[in-house]
């Protein structure tokens, strides 16, 4: 044997192999798309159908809140789901209880002025921008929205505001969307959005938050979770509007597949080192 | 104009950092200060900002309606007798403060969320019509209560003369029915974060670089002679 | 005569069960602290991670390189305050084996408000072992930002740069739970790791060479310190767990006979 087993393992252990390794096969599809076909998971079908069965022109709350990090796996949730809320007339009011939520909100709307178009501000939809105070402020936009702030993100007056007058309150509203990077924000809603008002929750997560979101799914104070970039690229099929999560989802697929590889290798390589007690 | 350079700047920030995984070098020292500053910076003018807000705007519009307001300040500015050789310790008494408060308002809600939720949620029928469902059952009820003893550290079963009881068996099975439950749910944690953590990577690149194939291209080689370069200089210094 | 039904005597929606908890906690911690004070000791069970920490201090001398810890970032007024003290808990052991195996501790963090107590813990550490000329505060304690990636990159940039023998990270993390542990593994680093917050648990399990599981860390904080209240409240605390394995089990004999203990909890 040329190249003993140590060896070998020092090789795959190196990291700088992993890491050029993940950034050609995130950057290949993305040129060079595969478009490998995706099945659109119960979960997504669910938030779809609900949104679906909303009656047309309802109120919804939005929390737009997730920090730059988080763009590439909130956004496209956000972007699908709002342009379906908008095909079915319904109106928006939307609100971020993190200081970069608004930022997020506005890259978000010039990247993808479609959605909006025909949509009248103050009618179709407000953004309320950011409000401080984090749970207080939940709280606060639960109880009356004119009553906690006194201008819109914009600097209109909150009275002049056609929408705000429909539905200033929690129990107005259909169903609140909270798209936040932060687990924290979820408890602010389901204590004060939904324990005491029973506005049904819809969250929109990061990958990673999942297992952590699951427990509110299960104790029936959500009504579903939309989680990472995966349900950002299923909610993009179904409503037909392909964007960054679709885009995204081929180089999500070779770069898991790398991994997984290496997740095999290195398995392999740790149990053949050991049995041939060779020290590593 | 300025766009471009926002743009390029951001996008040479971005690799400056992820050449960390390559080896330390002098991009990502840069990139780091920057970093650094630039957080200090906004800490301290978003700090302000809040104390200007909530405390010395409304101190000074109306004095006697927010009379109250002095007692935190004060408390505030106990944390800077830290830089005193003489009375340090008094700093002590703001840091007592904040925790206090800190740990009363985890206290209200912790019962309810984190004790009666969770007890309810594993409240579940051991057995139903359905076995796929009373063997998860099983499974969540079997590894939240193992998790659980696995938690407890005062109460433990005694080994007598260095001769396990059968109680202690028995504990100590649970013990590890609940670390192995722990371990499974958290392969599912990581499987998560790997995800996201690479939709973090692909959507850096999906935003700098998809647009403008031939750009982002010519930038890659760029970067990359220039962080060997750095890496070089690094080595030899 | 007519009774009101019960739901309108207790008002489901005050939370009072919640609150007869809190109270019910809130006294045998109570109880315990007395006792404690009184002489009774409550015997920890072995915690395997805490044990290393020595191992740890003790290998970083040995290969002459220096031992790093950090408490994380953040702000000590909120939910993860148990947390940051169980950190600053396990401080306080470090500094004292650092002062006696004469180690050169660097304690990096993002916590305003424990700039003070790390100063403090780590110049007591140094004192109390007789070894004051080790003590260097600008070396030892470095606050960095409270800003969470600025703080990892410059966390991770420390353990790097100063060739951390043993890296022992013990406090709330979030994300930049990994980044610290990857940049010990650069570096060979000894590595023990622990946090309360049970997303990031699977990364210091998965990448330290110890890792305190959970409320584990709870356990080291109160053993660390040696203070005998904060040793009595781990008893306090296992307390409130048998109450909620004993709720467990009550519910589920009660489920088959048709009485659903969640709606009774949830008064």
């Amino acid at each position: 044997m040329g190249i003993s087993l140590k060896r070998l393992d020092t090789i795959i252990g190196t990291r700088q192999l992993l890491y050029t390794l993940l950034i050609i096969f995130t950057l290949i599809p993305m040129f060079f798309p595969l478009r490998l076909p995706i099945s659109i998971s119960a979960r997504t079908k669910k938030v779809y159908s609900y949104i679906d069965n909303l009656k047309p022109g309802s109120y919804i709350f939005i929390d737009f809140d997730y920090d730059p990090a988080g763009r590439g796996e909130i956004e496209p949730q956000a972007v699908a789901t709002m342009k379906h809320l908008f095909d079915k007339n319904c109106k928006l009011v939307i609100a971020s209880l993190g200081t970069t939520g608004p930022v997020m909100f506005e890259i978000m709307r010039k990247t993808n002025p479609d959605i909006f178009a025909g949509k009248e501000y103050g009618k179709d939809w407000v953004n309320i921008g950011y409000v401080a105070g984090g749970e207080s402020a939940a709280a606060g936009l639960a109880r009356s929205i004119s009553g906690t702030v006194a201008a819109d993100a914009y600097g209109n007056p909150i009275g002049n505001l056609p929408l705000i007058k429909e539905a200033d309150k929690a129990e107005q509203f259909a169903l609140a969307i909270v798209y936040t990077t932060g687990t924290d924000t979820l408890y602010y809603f389901v204590r004060q959005w939904f324990t005491p008002y029973k506005v049904p929750l819809i969250m929109g997560i990061l990958g990673v938050m999942g297992p952590a979101a699951e427990p509110f799914v299960a104790a029936g104070q959500a009504v579903e979770l939309l989680v990472g970039q995966v349900a950002g690229a299923e909610y993009e099929v179904l409503v037909g509007r392909p964007g960054i999560g679709l885009g995204a989802m081929d180089a999500q697929s070779t770069s898991h597949a790398i991994i997984l590889i290496f997740i095999i290798l290195g398995n392999i390589m740790f149990w053949s080192v050991r049995l041939r007690g060779e020290k590593r | 104009m300025i766009e471009a350079i926002q743009i390029w700047l951001s996008a040479a920030l971005v690799i400056w950092i992820w050449s960390f995984v390559y080896k330390d070098n002098y991009l990502y020292r840069l990139a780091q200060h920057i970093f650094l500053g630039a957080a200090a910076g906004y800490s301290i003018g978003i700090s302000l900002d809040s104390l200007n807000k909530t405390a010395l705007v409304p101190l000074a519009k109306s004095p006697t309606t927010n009379m109250h307001l002095i007692i935190p300040i004060i408390i505030g500015l106990l944390f800077f007798f830290k830089y005193s050789r003489r009375y340090y310790w008094v700093a002590r008494y703001g840091v007592g403060i904040a925790l206090a408060v800190g740990t009363a308002l985890a206290f209200r809600t912790a019962p309810m969320a984190n004790i009666i939720r969770q007890v309810n949620a594993v409240l579940l029928p051991l057995w139903t019509p359905d076995p796929v469902k009373t063997l998860n059952n099983w499974i969540h009820v079997v590894i939240t209560l193992s998790a659980l003893v696995y938690f407890i550290f005062t109460v433990t079963p005694r080994v007598v003369e260095g001769r396990p009881t059968i109680t202690y068996r028995v504990y100590d099975a649970v013990l590890r029915i609940g670390i192995y439950g722990m371990m499974v749910a958290f392969g599912a944690t990581l499987a998560n974060t790997i995800m996201t953590r690479l939709a973090f990577f692909i959507s850096m690149n999906i935003q700098y670089l998809q647009p403008y194939p031939l750009e982002s291209l010519s930038a890659i080689i760029l970067v990359a002679i220039a962080i060997l370069f750095a890496m070089r200089r690094a080595r030899a210094g | 005569m007519n009774y009101l039904p019960v739901e309108q005597v207790i008002n489901p929606a005050a939370g009072t069960v919640s609150l007869a908890i809190l109270i019910f906690l809130s006294l045998s911690g109570y109880y315990y602290m007395k006792l404690a004070e009184k002489g009774r000791t409550f015997p920890v069970r072995k915690i395997r991670a805490f044990e290393a920490i020595e191992e740890a201090v003790a290998r970083s001398v040995e290969m002459g390189r220096p031992v790093h810890y950090t408490i994380g970032y953040g702000s000590i007024r909120t939910a993860h305050a148990p947390q940051y003290t169980a950190g600053l808990g396990v401080l306080t052991h470090v500094a004292r084996l650092a002062g006696k195996y004469g180690a050169r501790l660097i304690v990096t963090h993002g916590v305003p408000e424990a700039i003070a107590s790390i100063d403090e813990i780590v110049r007591d550490g140094y004192f109390s072992e007789g070894r004051p000329e080790l003590y260097n505060p600008v070396d030892n304690a470095r606050y960095l930002t409270d800003v969470q990636f600025a703080y990892a990159s410059s966390a991770q940039a420390v353990i790097i740069r100063e060739n951390a023998g043993a890296n022992i990270v013990i406090g709330p993390f979030w994300a930049e739970s990994l980044i610290l542990a990857e940049a010990g593994t650069m570096v060979g680093a000894f590595q023990i790791g622990g946090t309360a917050r049970d997303v990031q648990i699977p990364f210091f399990v998965l990448v330290c060479d110890y890792a305190f599981i959970g409320e584990e860390i709870f356990a080291a904080g109160a053993m660390a310190s040696g203070d005998i209240p904060t040793l009595a409240s781990i008893r306090g605390q296992d307390v409130g767990k048998l109450l909620s394995i004993i709720l467990i089990v009550l519910g589920l004999i009660l489920l088959p006979l048709g009485v659903k203990l969640a709606t009774y909890l949830m008064w």
